[in-house]
């Protein structure tokens, strides 16, 4: 390893050392003490230590930054101490990836799936898939939404093989609480206690994303129709009848849930 | 004043707009003369901020700045993201695109942060390679600024003005001088920032930033929250005396309060550009 990289990866290991610099230099064998007092320097006043510490405390708080701004109603739901140490635990398992920081929390929901977090709070990985649904919708490419007229101007013939498909922000999650709720606890401090098994739809109606739950009849129709299913599919469900699905049609317009064609 | 200063496209005086500005924007626009983006929010290119980049693009010139490229890493840019940049400017047609002066990964893991680089022949030799290579993908040249530093280097053989300039003239690259950093990492460094800004190379500085930072007793810091301090703006007149008038872009990233406010500090260096050049310097985009 050449001497600039050598100094590179001194510095790397000192600013995410998980309880600091002082700590890394604390637990380091001599060799690597006497590397980082030839590689940094220092002056009286301010120590190579307290320099590179700027940069390790930039570190955390940084990616912490873009958690807490993407996943409001998890850290309502967990609270500040324990959504803290959550995120003290995923910056240490689960370094940035990408050039893009806003993609950095992609992966918090599969871990505080695993994280002992969820063993008292069981669907604290449905809470986070909720709010990283919602940051993935707000800038996800602009579709131009179904009007009624579109609707009204399609044969009546040709309805059965007529393929629907919804806006591209548009997702489906399982949940267990109310978003309103949800909402209101991130807002206001109100509680949103777990319920029954439930799905919300979450999409993006111009720049507003939106979030409702549907029932299990209309969460059946809308999986297959983001599968790409074809009305007489959707109809092809012993729960559902044709007028029913229209019904929910004629609502997926108007809320601005289904893509022009 | 009358000088010779070296051609270059000035762009009038501007903003950094964040995602608080939005509203703002797509509202009522901005009342400036040109709008400075940071590139990787706009990479998904969708939603408010494409129809706020979309807007501001159709009123003014948009220049594209980023923190995301980490010349100076052992790794040069993955070609994935460097194909994502160039889709966005493409689309968008900046009047010019760049980033920092600095190394931000390694081994396949980003710090998200402008880290430091000693200031040596290697470090230059890494940053003019992989800058080659950005500006062959994005097939631009680069505007990049030098950041504001904590922690420097016993193998540094040169002070920063040098290394920054043998970097830019090397891999014949543009500059974004930043004006703030410099007098954050002067006071962290203790050299002279009227030195610094004299020794660069006036024909390549296009742009200029503007911003607030820190003092946290030993060192300063540089966090963009707040006005643009009084030694900052007494640098950018010195700046201006020495390189001439120049595209300037006003940055507020923390505690961001009303746009107003920071159109008002957009206003003060029009104000102050003016005081030294007289009113007939303004944009021109030639």
């Amino acid at each position: 390893m050449d001497e600039l990289t050598a100094s590179q990866v001194l510095l790397w290991r000192a600013i995410r050392w998980p309880t600091g610099v002082a700590d890394f230099l604390a637990q380091a064998d001599d060799d690597t003490r006497a590397e980082f007092a030839r590689t940094f320097a220092q002056t009286p006043a301010f120590d190579r230590a307290a320099r590179v510490s700027v940069y390790a405390e930039a570190y955390f708080w940084r990616l912490h930054g873009v958690l807490v701004d993407h996943f409001p109603l998890l850290a309502a739901l967990l609270g500040r101490p324990r959504f803290h140490n959550l995120v003290t635990d995923y910056v240490l398992a689960c370094p940035p990836v990408d050039p893009d920081i806003r993609t950095y929390g992609a992966r918090l929901a599969a871990f505080v799936a695993a994280h002992a977090v969820a063993e008292t709070i069981t669907d604290v990985a449905e809470v986070a898939a909720l709010d990283w649904a919602m940051v993935q919708a707000l800038d996800r490419p602009q579709t131009e939404p179904l009007g009624m007229a579109d609707l009204a101007a399609v044969e009546l013939s040709s309805w059965p093989e007529l393929r629907l498909r919804t806006v591209e922000s548009a997702a489906l999650l399982p949940l267990h609480r109310d978003p309103q709720a949800l909402f209101a606890m991130a807002t206001g401090g109100e509680s949103a206690p777990m319920g029954s098994a439930r799905t919300a739809l979450v999409w993006r109606a111009g720049f507003a994303v939106q979030t409702r739950v549907v029932t299990h009849d209309e969460a059946r129709a809308l999986t297959r129709l983001l599968g790409g299913a074809r009305f007489v599919e959707l109809c092809d469900d012993p729960g559902l009848d044709p007028p029913t699905v229209a019904g929910w049609i004629a609502s997926w317009v108007a809320d601005g849930v289904l893509a022009g064609r | 004043m009358s000088a010779s200063w070296p051609p270059r496209r000035h762009l009038g005086h501007g903003a950094g707009i964040r995602v608080p500005h939005f509203d703002h924007a797509l509202a009522r626009g901005l009342a400036v003369d040109v709008v400075e983006v940071l590139s990787e929010n706009y990479l998904a290119g969708g939603g408010r901020p494409a129809a706020v980049l979309e807007r501001l693009r159709r009123d003014m010139p948009v220049v594209c700045h980023g923190v995301s490229l980490g010349l100076g890493s052992p790794d040069p840019p993955a070609a994935a993201h460097l194909a994502r940049l160039r889709a966005l400017f493409e689309r968008i047609e900046p009047a010019w695109v760049g980033d920092h002066l600095c190394w931000g990964g390694f081994g396949g893991h980003h710090s998200h942060d402008l880290l430091p680089l000693p200031f040596t022949e290697a470090a230059i030799s890494r940053l003019v390679d992989h800058i080659g290579r950005v500006q062959d993908a994005l097939r631009r040249q680069l505007v990049l600024e030098n950041v504001s530093s904590y922690v420097g280097f016993t193998a540094s053989a040169m002070p920063e003005w040098e290394f920054v300039r043998e970097v830019i003239e090397r891999a014949d690259a543009l500059m974004l001088l930043d004006v703030n950093n410099v007098i954050v990492s002067a006071a962290n460094f203790g050299f002279d920032p009227i030195t610094y800004v004299e020794a660069l190379p006036s024909d390549r500085i296009v742009q200029l930033h503007l911003a607030n930072h820190s003092d946290r007793g030993h060192y300063k810091f540089d966090s963009h929250a707040g006005a643009v301090p009084a030694e900052v703006w007494s640098l950018y007149d010195h700046v201006a005396r020495v390189h001439g008038p120049i595209t300037t872009i006003v940055e507020w990233d923390e505690d961001i309060g009303d746009v107003e406010d920071l159109l008002a500090q957009r206003r003060i260096a029009v104000a102050r550009e003016r005081a030294i050049f007289g009113a007939e310097v303004g944009p021109w985009t030639n």
